[in-house]
């Protein structure tokens, strides 16, 4: 079962993810607006929005449950209905109370192992695998938030799928959960398997996500590597102390720098790095109190891309 | 459960019913004109009510619960999956409600005959080797499974478990009601197409004023169309609409 080939196949093809000119409306809503992309293996793929933005759609568009308005999404070039065995070829988590509340964790995942033809083994495989192990002959209506993510995440892994669609799988983890998903999503990309999680805050995909999908109102906002949108982002600033404010903006302004002030003695620096103002400092005599280099969070970045497109938000003042 | 109580409350109402039923003053060539068959199977109108449940719940849950999600995300042939559930169901229901109508049968007809419904009193024995007894026997035993069927295909096309037990309720008592409210010949159509009269012709073995008037084999078909109509809506339906 253990693949130590780098790229997936399913049935045959190359496992990819293909969203083609994808359409869909609820009503007089438009979910999704001609969305395409391709999600790789070998990476976790954030897929990114705020609130509204179409990725629940654009996920259950990609496991059969709806049907696009126009365009395709494509499991491996094929739709999903087309596939024989799909818990082979996709593991999907898209919402934690996706279970009958009667049954047990066991019984399940049983259900679904029969439905597809999964060798029976694979349910204690995948309980040990997120830590349920325990609680596998518990009534589901009774489990936490975090207990239910964790038994969606199993069921995902059931058919050892080269696809995983992971939607918000942080959502009621505790941050130790956190950091165990974290590392199985990573292993489970450089498996070779197509990842795309899902999330509404970029935080939660830093450290995790190596490439970025990003929509907002239904429409493709970025289709970018972590590390591109780190420095288109305006990447590094420096934040320096100092009790000479004035003669200091002064001085870093005359070197090209782009400079803000957020407190009285507090200066960000963007276009120099900390060496250079060090030097320039030095030169001319300006004592620094404080010198550090400021790494650019994914979550400015991501705000400053969607700023735009978000569809629910306070007013400055906190009104809405 | 749903399906031990089916049986129990089917023959709970036709000893309730048979219990209160009497005769005198008839003699052997002569009875009156009660339908014995037909009493002695009245549980079915009590009984019917856990069986239909049972097919609106079976599948109303998987809806409430989100679980239909998982089920389309395992097997996206959605038609395949309402067959088999069809199939389940049928079985199932079929399984039991003829044990339980020929109970109710043997049940009803000890205690009518109790009653003075017995050779003296002109109304001579009939046992389940008799043709027309087998066929209201064995037609409840029909009516109830058609009508689990109907149930389920109703719930796949709501999809809510408060508007498919109200229909289905609504659908099985409310031509009886309005049919006493209407003139003989609407009362009549009305009766005639609807569910519990098809039932009812079913089991009909005397001729009487108050018979549903229609042939058991007519009775047979408009059941029959209940069932395949609404399993037939919720086929189309369920490939057509999100989930």
């Amino acid at each position: 079962m253990r693949n130590e080939a780098p790229a997936r196949s399913v049935s045959g093809m190359e496992a990819t993810l293909e969203a083609q000119g994808l359409r869909k409306r609820y009503g007089s809503t438009v979910a999704v607006d001609g969305l395409s992309f391709t999600v790789r293996p070998g990476v976790v793929t954030g897929f990114v929005g705020p609130n509204g933005a179409g990725k629940s759609t654009t996920m259950r568009l990609f496991l059969g449950l709806d049907a696009p308005d126009a365009g395709a999404a494509l499991v491996g070039s094929r739709p999903y209905p087309e596939l024989a065995s799909p818990l082979r070829e996709v593991g999907a988590l898209l919402d934690a109370g996706a279970f009958h509340p009667g049954r047990s964790a066991r019984e399940h995942l049983r259900w679904l192992a029969a439905s597809n033809g999964l060798p029976r083994g694979r349910v204690e495989e995948v309980l040990d695998q997120v830590g349920l192990a325990r609680a596998t002959r518990r009534r589901v209506g009774g489990f936490s938030l975090g207990m239910a993510q964790r038994l969606g995440i199993a069921a995902a892994l059931l058919g050892d799928p080269p696809i995983l669609l992971l939607d918000e799988p942080v959502n009621g983890l505790d941050p130790d959960g956190i950091r165990w998903i974290r590392g199985l999503l990573r292993s489970l990309a450089a498996e070779g398997r197509v990842v795309l999680v899902s999330s509404h805050l970029m935080s939660e995909l830093e450290d995790t996500a190596d490439h970025l999908i990003v929509i907002g109102r239904g429409r493709l906002i970025a289709d970018i590597a972590v590390r591109d949108l780190l420095k288109e982002a305006g990447g590094a600033r420096v934040t320096i102390r100092t009790p000479e404010a004035a003669r200091a903006l002064a001085l870093l302004a005359e070197a090209g720098a782009t400079v803000t002030s957020s407190e009285v003695d507090t200066l960000s620096v963007a276009g120099l790095e900390a060496a250079r103002i060090a030097e320039l400092a030095a030169e001319h005599g300006l004592r620094l109190t404080e010198l550090a280099p400021q790494r650019a969070t994914l979550e400015e970045a991501f705000i400053r891309l969607t700023r735009d497109a978000v569809e629910f938000s306070a007013g400055a003042d906190g009104r809405s | 459960m749903a399906l031990l109580a089916g049986f129990c409350l089917t023959l709970l109402f036709t000893w309730l019913v048979c219990a209160g039923t009497s005769t005198t003053g008839g003699s052997p060539g002569n009875p009156g004109d009660n339908d014995i068959v037909k009493d002695s199977l009245a549980g079915m109108w009590l009984g019917q009510i856990p069986f239909v449940l049972l097919a609106v719940l079976a599948l109303a849950s998987e809806y409430s619960s989100g679980t239909i999600r998982a089920t389309f995300a395992a097997n996206p042939r959605r038609r395949t999956v309402l067959l088999a559930k069809t199939a389940v169901l049928g079985a199932l229901v079929a399984l039991v409600a003829l044990p339980t109508a020929a109970a109710s049968f043997v049940l009803g007809q000890s205690v009518l005959r109790g009653n003075g419904f017995n050779y003296d009193g002109g109304y001579p024995e009939v046992t389940l080797a008799d043709g027309e007894p087998l066929r209201a026997v064995l037609g409840t035993a029909f009516y109830l499974t058609a009508l689990a069927l109907l149930a389920l295909g109703l719930t796949a096309v709501v999809r809510r478990t408060a508007v498919a037990i109200s229909v289905v309720l609504g659908l099985l008592f409310v031509p009886a009601i309005a049919a006493g409210l209407l003139p003989e010949r609407a009362s009549d159509i009305v009766l005639s197409l609807s569910p519990a009269g098809a039932g009812l012709a079913l089991q009909q073995t005397v001729a009487r004023d108050d018979n549903v008037p229609i042939a058991p084999a007519t009775g047979l078909l408009v059941l029959a169309a209940y069932a395949l109509v609404s399993l037939a809506a919720a086929a189309w339906l369920i490939r057509r609409r999100d989930v």
